[in-house]
């Protein structure tokens, strides 16, 4: 299993701040299937977001998601 | 001398700034600037009650990264310590200094490490308008 984390705008549009999804995928492909699970709320914020996989931000829709790791899903930072 | 760096949910008080200056002071440095981010009352022409941030757990890992990557650059001492949680009006969010033996490079070099702490910190904020409504900053 992946572990997805949601932060912020990412976590309210969810509804959820964690959760298991079925792996190994990659990220096109988890993009994919968290917006068909969550609907159109997910689906807006989703393509706005980075996401991390194992630490590391995934450059492409093709970066491989291996089964066992942690992917949080990162929306455009706003410190300061 | 970016020990002082980090982020916290307590308030950002006058003894953090004093200290976040320390931690750049050095006897050849003549110049010590320091930017304060204060939560404002208007976000394009909306009026604002408050701010609610929200720090990534890795969130004062990055700021010490990039303080240190901002300092090496630089060359410059550099620190910076940001707020999360519930901020009010006039709440300081962010506390950053930089030092250098004069001021043209400790301004410069505070306006990059204010920058790259924007840019790079997973750090997000959510605005509370006065009609009871809230917003995402930069979605």
């Amino acid at each position: 299993m992946i572990q997805v984390r949601y932060f912020a705008a990412a976590r309210e549009a969810s509804g959820t701040p964690a959760e298991e999804v079925s792996g190994p995928t990659t990220t096109g492909a988890l993009r994919a299937a968290l917006s068909a699970r969550h609907g159109p709320d997910l689906g807006d914020v989703l393509p706005k977001c980075a996401l991390l996989v194992a630490g590391a931000r995934a450059a492409t829709d093709e970066t491989p998601v291996p089964d066992g790791a942690t992917v949080d899903v990162l929306p455009p930072f706003a410190g300061g | 001398m970016t020990d002082v760096s980090t982020v916290t949910d307590t308030v950002l008080a006058e003894s953090v700034t004093r200290a976040v200056e320390e931690a750049v002071a050095a006897p050849e440095c003549g110049a010590v600037v320091t930017f304060r981010g204060v939560v404002r009352d208007d976000d394009g022409g909306r009026a604002v009650t408050g701010l609610d941030y929200e720090a990534h757990p890795d969130a004062a890992a990055v700021l010490r990264k990039v303080c240190q990557a901002v300092g090496t650059e630089t060359g410059l001492r550099v620190a910076a310590v940001h707020r999360y949680g519930h901020l009010e009006v006039g709440d300081v969010a962010l506390v950053a200094a930089a030092s250098a033996g004069h001021r043209k490079e400790a301004f410069e070099a505070c306006s990059l490490l204010v920058e790259r702490i924007k840019a790079e910190v997973p750090i997000w904020k959510k605005q509370q308008f006065t009609d009871g409504e809230s917003e995402w900053v930069g979605l």
